[in-house]
């Protein structure tokens, strides 16, 4: 049997899944024909979840318990001033956690994040099993270059809620790239430049004889299609504000409505020089009159509006191509991956910038997925035909003495590596030292993200300097950090497995994995009963008819009567799939004991 | 020890000229055991007669074999009559560098029969009619060389005539792979192969295993040009890069994802860390 591997690109806006079938990558489309599925997450009024399209079509009719944008959130804590800019802006409740985890509340329970995105997870794996099927467990997600360890876990916790076999975590712009180069096998270096829903990616990458070569990867968590809606629904509040006095930012279902009809507006400027923004009965003024917005944005407009926004990504371009020490003459080719990337702005700035056109025919929406699943393929089945070099996006090291940042592994590394440090004792007698693994970019340690902390103990005593103690770090294939102090005379050594470290115990993984799992079984248990009351009407159905027809013997008819009772008893309060069965299988014994009498 | 050992620079002189090698790059123990090797003897019978152990005496076969200097050879049921033929040559030119052995060297071995002959590690004579194996010293013009199997690694009081080298058809590697494996400058210092690590059950064929063992007990005296296979002082960038990528296909992990590869796995990971650092480095030459 061939197995297979889904290729999961896990977007903030849009999620988008493809396997390779046959030796050849392809899309799959959700059941209302979509390739991709919005990452939105609603609970129903009657407590069932809705996913993708289904909880963007009540996204306004039930603003509080519709959750979109967790990808902002995730790998994040509370105390996060990013994520404290999220709870200001988005319309769901979002609370604090056991340790300094984030929840959001969904008709009044709490779902961690990684919850959240299991449940976009659980729906596109149920997208590619339908269509293949078969059921699938190894799955490759992509997520942003920019990603930190934290952010990279959790969306691993979430596959696993899922039930999904996480082979990888790759990048988006990598698996762009992957995409890319298995169709146009010629060697070259290019730069993917992917603008989403909620983050910046650039990467550099040479391509060469099916190898993937990750010379530099940047970008910033915090650039996205959001922003740019953002300045056009602040434009849009600040004008109705002047008018009318009026704040519209104290109405969730008016900012509901008002960030549908941006993020129409903004794509519509991608194809036209100007759109009408027709928002009427926003809100009622003091005297209770309905007041409306009723507005044209042309492109210029528009353009003014978020231009800082593009500066900020060639900005971003600029330090990339400087990490890989190329120019953007040595540039063969530019990707562009993103919705965002339609913006004619945008892709003028890019063609300028690299002193190129885009490379045309790669849809921005499907090349990450398919990369994905490219690599998740050729990972499970023998022959890699082609080979990841992928770099570790951030800096990695320990705090140090003054507080600050010692990097070990600097960002841009190829991985797997490893590299090691000398330390000594700082004062006579030392015989523990405390190590505090960091992953950032800042120079003061108390600045960048802690992946771990543990105590080295056991030193020799011995005068201040005597003592050399190695601090090695390991970054194997997956991005998995193993930190190693060692005293170099005595060869002790402690040893540390840093990453896989999330926000979530495994215990809480494995209660959110259970009740995904109980949740996903009594809603299959409904939708199996649903279908076996639809057969049992058709059986109902055909003797009702054959009742009325046929001129049966008064027992016979008696019993069909009977029978017929029972029957539509059971349709209005149906128990379980097994009796609704029998029951069907009664009634159609019934209809052949009166076919064959006749 | 290795340095009371007696060289005899004649020998020398000719063996190396056959295939303009510097014999500087023979370690004395090379020497001692090419001189030794007849194709009969087995790695204990030769520590009788060498004060040397096994599995030093197994690391000079590897040594010469890369160099070229021997070949391990075979030949089975379907090539009997061509070893037959050969067969007298083949023992003679044990000893004689330069003779070719190209109608034996291609031929291909079953690697399941031989071992379950009992003849093979019982008996020091050739039998007609059954698989032999003969280790040559001398050049063959193809180049083709090949190594002894995993069985006859793990215990090294096998008849050397026993030993089966799997045929690049069998393990899946070409000799032109095989030969990427070698750095091209060879070592002095030689670290001893631990014959218990190589293991037939591995999804690595065994021919992969040993280069890999052989690299990977060598990492610390390879300069970055020998891990990638570059001759020493190479500064061509994009020679460099090609050797990297080269390297990078083999010993990538990923390459072996999911396959069963034991003790290898952080060998494996091990001599692609160096080799990425090695590339860095000739990089910012
Ligand atoms: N035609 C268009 N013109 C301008 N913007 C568009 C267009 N189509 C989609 N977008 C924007 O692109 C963004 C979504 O892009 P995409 O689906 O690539 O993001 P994502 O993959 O979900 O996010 P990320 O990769 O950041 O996690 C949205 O902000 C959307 O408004
Ligand atoms: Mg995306």
């Amino acid at each position: 049997m061939t197995e297979y591997a889904l290729g999961i690109d896990l977007g903030t806006t849009n999620s988008c899944v493809s396997i390779v079938e046959q030796g050849k990558p392809i899309i799959i489309a959700n059941s209302a024909g979509y390739k991709t599925t919005p990452s939105i997450v609603a609970i129903a009024e009657s407590g069932k979840r809705l996913i993708g399209q289904l909880a963007k079509r009540q996204a306004i009719t039930n603003a509080t318990n519709t959750v979109y944008s967790t990808k902002r959130l995730i790998g994040r804590t509370i105390h996060d001033p990013e994520v404290q800019n999220c709870i200001a802006t988005l319309p769901y409740e979002i609370v604090e956690g056991p340790h300094d985890d984030i929840r959001v509340v969904m008709r009044d329970k709490q779902y961690s994040l990684p919850e959240i995105s299991a449940m976009i997870l659980g729906e596109l794996r149920q997208v590619a099993e339908n269509y293949l099927g078969t059921s699938i467990t190894d799955a490759i997600i992509t997520v942003p270059a920019y990603f930190n360890d934290a952010q990279r876990q959790a969306t691993i916790d979430a596959g696993t809620i899922a039930g999904l076999n996480v082979l990888r975590i790759i990048n988006e712009p990598t698996a762009a790239a992957i995409a890319y180069g298995t169709q146009n096998k010629k060697r070259q270096t290019i730069a993917v430049f992917d603008l989403g829903g909620g983050t910046f990616d650039i990467s550099i990458l040479s391509i060469d004889d099916g190898i993937f070569n990750v010379l530099s990867t940047t970008g910033d968590t915090f650039l996205g299609g959001e922003d740019f809606d953002n300045r056009l629904i602040e434009y849009l509040v600040l004008n109705f504000a002047r008018e009318h006095d009026i704040d519209l930012r104290e109405d969730p279902m008016a900012m509901q409505r008002l960030k549908i009809s941006a993020e129409k507006a903004k794509c519509e400027l991608s194809e036209m020089k100007s759109t009408e923004i027709n928002l009427p009965f926003i809100c009622t003024d003091a005297q209770g009159a309905p007041l409306h917005i009723n507005t044209t944005v042309t492109l210029e407009q528009f353009e003014n509006l978020v231009i800082d926004l593009v500066k900020r990504t060639l900005k971003i371009c600029q330090v990339a191509l400087m990490n890989a020490n190329v120019t953007q003459n040595d540039i063969d080719e530019v990707v562009l991956v993103g919705g965002m990337t339609r913006m004619p702005l945008v892709q003028r700035a890019v063609a300028e910038f690299f002193h190129k056109q885009p490379a045309k025919n790669i849809n921005p929406d499907e090349v990450v997925a398919v990369g994905a699943a490219i690599q998740a393929d050729g990972l499970i089945h023998q022959g890699q035909k082609h080979i990841l070099l992928d770099v570790t996006p951030l800096d990695l090291g320990i705090a140090v003495h003054g507080g600050k940042f010692h990097v070990i592994t600097p960002k841009n590394t190829t991985i797997p590596c490893t590299n090691s440090v000398v330390f000594t004792t700082s004062f006579d007698n030392q015989t523990s030292l405390r190590i505090v693994v960091l992953q950032g970019e800042q120079q003061q340690a108390a600045e960048n993200q802690r992946l771990a902390e543990f105590t080295f103990s056991g030193i020799r005593p011995g005068p201040a300097g005597s003592v050399d103690i190695q601090i090695k770090f390991d970054v194997d294939p997956d991005g998995i950090v193993n930190v190693t102090a060692k005293d170099l005379q005595t060869q002790h050594e402690h040893f540390v497995t840093v990453s896989r470290s999330s926000n979530l115990t495994p215990e809480e993984i494995e209660q959110m994995t259970k009740d995904n799992a109980d949740y996903l079984a009594a809603e299959k248990m409904n939708a199996d009963l649903k279908q076996a009351v639809e057969y049992l009407k058709l059986s109902l159905k055909s003797l009702r008819d054959l009742n009325a027809t046929a001129n049966l013997p008064a027992p016979i008819a008696n019993f069909t009567r009977n029978l017929l009772q029972r029957g539509d008893d059971l349709v209005k309060s149906p128990d379980t799939v097994v009796n609704v069965n029998r029951m069907t299988d009664d009634i159609n014994n019934a209809i052949s004991l009166i076919n064959e009498g006749q | 020890m290795k340095e009371s050992l007696h060289i005899n620079p004649e020998i020398v002189a000719r063996r190396c000229a056959v295939k303009s090698l510097d014999y500087r790059q023979l370690t004395p123990l090379d020497w001692i055991v090419l001189d030794f090797a007849d194709g009969l003897k087995s790695f204990s019978e030769l520590s009788r007669l060498i004060p040397a152990e096994p599995e030093d005496i197994a690391t000079a076969y590897y040594h010469l074999r890369l160099l070229g200097l021997i070949t391990w050879q075979s030949s089975n049921n379907t090539s009997r009559t061509g070893a037959e033929q050969n067969r007298p040559e083949t023992s003679r030119s044990g000893m004689s560098a330069g003779v070719g052995q190209s109608s034996l060297n291609r031929s291909s071995v079953n690697p399941g029969i031989a071992t379950q002959n009992p003849s093979r590690s019982g008996s020091n004579q050739s039998l007609v009619g059954v698989p032999q194996q003969s280790v040559t010293a001398g050049v063959s013009p193809s180049g083709i060389s090949q190594l002894p199997n995993a069985g006859a690694m793990r215990d090294s009081s096998l008849r050397m005539r026993s030993v089966i080298s799997l045929t690049p058809a069998v393990s899946g590697y070409s000799d032109e792979v095989c030969a990427q494996y070698l750095p091209p400058r060879l070592f002095t210092t030689f670290r001893r192969f631990q014959p218990t690590l190589l293991n037939a059950s591995l999804d690595i064929p065994t021919e992969a295993q040993v280069f890999i063992e052989f690299i990977h007990e060598n990492l610390s005296s390879m300069s970055p040009c020998d891990l990638l296979g570059l001759p020493e002082g190479t500064t061509d960038k994009a020679l460099i890069r090609q050797a990297y990528l080269n390297r990078t296909k083999q010993f990538h992990p990923d390459r072996y994802f999911r396959k069963n590869t034991g003790a290898f796995a952080p060998r494996i990971a091990a001599i692609f860390k160096a080799i990425s650092s090695a590339f860095a480095t000739l990089q910012a030459q």
